[in-house]
């Protein structure tokens, strides 16, 4: 349960990127994959692959001195530690097996994840998914769109995101969306072979900061159909467009989840009026990824 | 001309003037490369001569090119390059030399860079206003003498005139003497500053390095001009990056050798201190070397992945060489008509850039290791810095195969077992200190004041 005690925010993100990746079982077995990740010490994401989708071969990708803690706290002998940082170790790993590529910055969005991303753009094979977190954080009102275009450079940003009131909000994560999109595609527009991507992946959510998470798979003639078996788009989560899920739930304690659940969708204002109607439609588009809550004896 | 004045006209004329013509051709083509378009007419002609009067009896130990030269003088009124090379013939100077573009009926060579039948006249119409083209082989020779502007004014015909044709004489030497006069006061200008003939020098001592290992005598300005043939760093433990593949795009197929891997700094250092070897510029980058003609030169650009797929060029990359050799038709090369830049669109150049990229990224990795090594330990424990010193500068064609640069395998990083303190304290009190404790420096004041709390406090 260490995903959901200070982080829930972030776990609900982690468990609906899951779901989604389980649909990538209409390309292949789901143990065919191999993973890439960024563990840290905690290898969260780690352990959920392994533990949802049966996924054995691992690699994690670490750049830091503390190698005895993670070694430690490394929690299958299947995963194999890369020491370094993702430009330099990305590229000699073997990128046209099928993979899950999670690449879990916990930095804003800069020139070395849009590098990552590009050359990822340029080597995943068809069936492959690929996602991309970082911190969605806006600077403050006067210096965003500076501070976007120090990050990217500024040729990268879109034409008419040119002021900062279109950073504003959840703005930095809309710009940053479209700058990954742009360049994952160009990495793949420039080792033409008919493969192309499809997003599906697009939330926002709030850890300790703004943060967003966004990704899909890469698909090519042949495979196609089984994209289409896949049938993301009928999962909630999901958002093959510019429109983000967001994720913010409400704190709530285990009497008022359950109470919230059994009277979903009918007389919500009589159920707790105490709560915003906003929580209450936040919770009901988020309460299957809760975790399970016991009944009060 | 009659015309029956009766009908509607049933053309528009679109036939180009002269000057425009001329305006065009010279426009996409810089000083260097129109130049180095000259040269290599005569070194193809040097070849052509040694293969021709090959064997020689007791010659055996001579090298091949070596009773040939080209002589290149640049001055503010003039450019000449004379050479020994076999001459042009009559006969060819008719029929196609002086055409513009390659006549349908004169085949293209495979693995040559002349496609479009531009090169000598677009030279000469870069560096001036009047020009003098004398040839002497065995059996023929020939002069054409050019005013510019005249012949620009003659809108009637596109030929130029011979003053002189017919068999050789005795008398005269077997080569090609081109001048340029009047020369356009940009071209003068640029041939006034050094760096002008010394960029010359770099692209013909590189792109001819082999000529020059043969024995062919280029001389500039007076100075002769040696190969400079590009080495990577070989040894046990360091590998350069050697692909060999047939690049197949748009049905056309060219052989692509490509060499990436790093030089010696040692070496790189001693050029710059001798302007003689040395141009001072950076030689780091990519090469890209089209059926001999050289395209890019140590490039940094966008181009080339800088910027775009890995970071800026910056110094710490400047060990770094890429060389990628491209052979065959010459109109599947990713060239512009001028032969001076990539085209981008080209299919073979989208084919063939993926392998720069990839090349790319490996070497800047086991950089930014070497520059990891270099900051943060002693010379005792720098793997990769003590692997390059061993290693010997090895010339490309010797190079083994190889999908990827070879180094000894990184160490994990290790945990840090110090920390570094800096803070700023009043230089009186410093002083009273530094006196208390008996030493000399700031660092020795740092540790005796953090020693003796240490001692006194913790322990």
């Amino acid at each position: 349960m260490r995903g959901w005690q200070f982080r829930p925010n972030k776990q609900i993100q982690r468990l609906m990127c899951i779901d989604a990746m389980r649909r990538l079982s209409a390309f292949r077995p789901l143990n065919d994959y191999r993973y890439i990740g960024l563990g840290g010490y905690e290898f969260i994401d780690f352990d959920l692959v392994y533990r949802s989708l049966g996924i054995k071969r691992m690699v994690s990708i670490e750049d830091t001195g503390e190698v005895e803690r993670y070694e430690f706290n490394r929690p299958f002998p299947t995963i194999t530690i890369a020491w370094g940082n993702t430009n330099d170790e990305l590229q000699k790993l073997a990128l046209d097996p099928p993979l899950i590529v999670w690449l879990d910055y916990c930095c804003a969005l800069n020139k070395n994840v849009l590098q990552d991303v590009r050359l990822l753009g340029e080597k995943l094979e068809p069936g492959s998914f690929v996602l991309v977190s970082v911190n969605a954080h806006q600077p403050r009102d006067g210096l965003r769109l500076e501070d976007l275009e120090h990050r990217v450079d500024s040729g990268r940003v879109p034409i008419d995101v040119s002021e900062e009131k279109h950073l504003d909000g959840w703005g930095m994560a809309a710009a940053h969306r479209r700058i990954l999109e742009a360049e994952l595609r160009s990495g793949i527009g420039s080792r033409p072979n008919g493969r192309r991507f499809e997003q599906v992946v697009n939330i926002h959510y709030r850890d300790t900061n703004r943060m967003q998470t966004w990704g899909g798979v890469i698909v090519d003639a042949a495979t196609e159909h089984r994209f289409d078996a896949a049938n993301f788009r009928n999962l909630p989560h999901v958002s093959t467009n510019d429109q983000p899920v967001i994720v913010n739930v409400p704190v709530l304690t285990a009497r008022e989840v359950l109470v919230l659940e059994q009277r979903m969708g009918s007389r919500r204002k009589a159920a707790l009026p105490w709560m915003a109607d906003k929580d209450v439609q936040d919770f009901e588009l988020l309460h299957r990824w809760y975790p399970r809550v016991p009944a009060p004896m | 001309m009659p015309r029956n004045s009766q009908k509607e006209p049933q053309y528009l004329d679109a036939e180009p003037t002269k000057r425009f013509f001329v305006r065009m051709l010279v426009r996409d083509i810089e000083l260097v490369p129109a130049i180095v378009d000259l040269v290599d007419n005569s070194v193809d002609g040097a070849h052509k001569q040694s293969k021709a009067k090959r064997p020689t009896k007791g010659a055996k130990s001579r090298l091949p090119l070596e009773r040939y030269s080209v002589d290149i003088t640049l001055s503010d009124s003039a450019f000449v390059i004379t050479d020994n090379c076999g001459g042009i013939s009559l006969d060819d100077a008719v029929r196609y030399a002086f055409r513009f573009g390659r006549p349908e009926d004169v085949a293209p060579l495979e693995g040559e860079v002349g496609q479009f039948g531009v090169g000598m006249k677009r030279a000469l119409f870069k560096l001036g206003q009047s020009f003098v083209v004398t040839s002497v082989t065995e059996a023929s020779e020939f002069e054409v003498v050019v005013d510019v502007p005249a012949w620009l004014e003659d809108r009637a015909s596109w030929r130029f005139p011979l003053k002189r044709s017919g068999p050789r004489a005795r008398s005269k030497a077997i080569g090609t003497i081109i001048q340029v006069k009047d020369l356009l006061p940009s071209v003068a200008s640029e041939f006034a500053q050094d760096t002008f003939a010394q960029r010359l020098r770099d692209q013909i001592e590189f792109r001819h390095s082999a000529a020059l290992d043969e024995g062919l005598r280029v001389r500039l300005n007076g100075h002769r001009l040696k190969g400079r043939a590009p080495r990577l760093l070989l040894g046990d433990a360091i590998q350069p990056r050697v692909i060999h593949e047939a690049i197949t795009a748009n049905g056309d197929n060219v052989d692509m050798r490509l060499y990436a891997g790093f030089v010696d700094l040692k070496d790189e250092n001693a050029d710059t201190d001798n302007p003689d070897e040395f141009t001072g510029g950076n030689l780091a980058g990519w090469y890209l070397v089209c059926n001999g003609r050289m395209l890019l030169f140590a490039d940094r650009t966008r181009l080339t992945g800088w910027g775009v797929e890995v970071a800026d060029y910056h110094p710490q990359y400047r060990r770094f060489r890429g060389y990628v050799l491209l052979t065959g038709n010459s109109s599947a090369m990713p060239w512009n008509t001028a032969k001076t830049a990539v085209d981008e669109d080209s299919p073979v150049w989208r084919a063939v850039r993926p392998y720069i990229i990839d090349a790319l990224r490996d070497a800047r990795s086991v950089m930014n290791r070497i520059k990891e090594e270099v900051q943060n330990n002693d010379e005792s424990a720098r793997p990769v810095t003590a692997t390059l010193r061993m290693a010997e500068p090895t010339r490309l064609a010797s190079l083994p195969k190889r999908p990827q640069i070879f180094v000894p395998p990184k160490p994990p990083k290790s945990p840090p077992t110090t920390r570094k303190i800096a803070y700023d304290v009043p230089v009186n009190e410093f002083n009273q200190v530094k006196e208390a404790l008996e030493v000399d420096t700031a660092t020795d004041v740092g540790r005796g004041t953090f020693g003796y709390f240490y001692r006194r406090e913790i322990e």
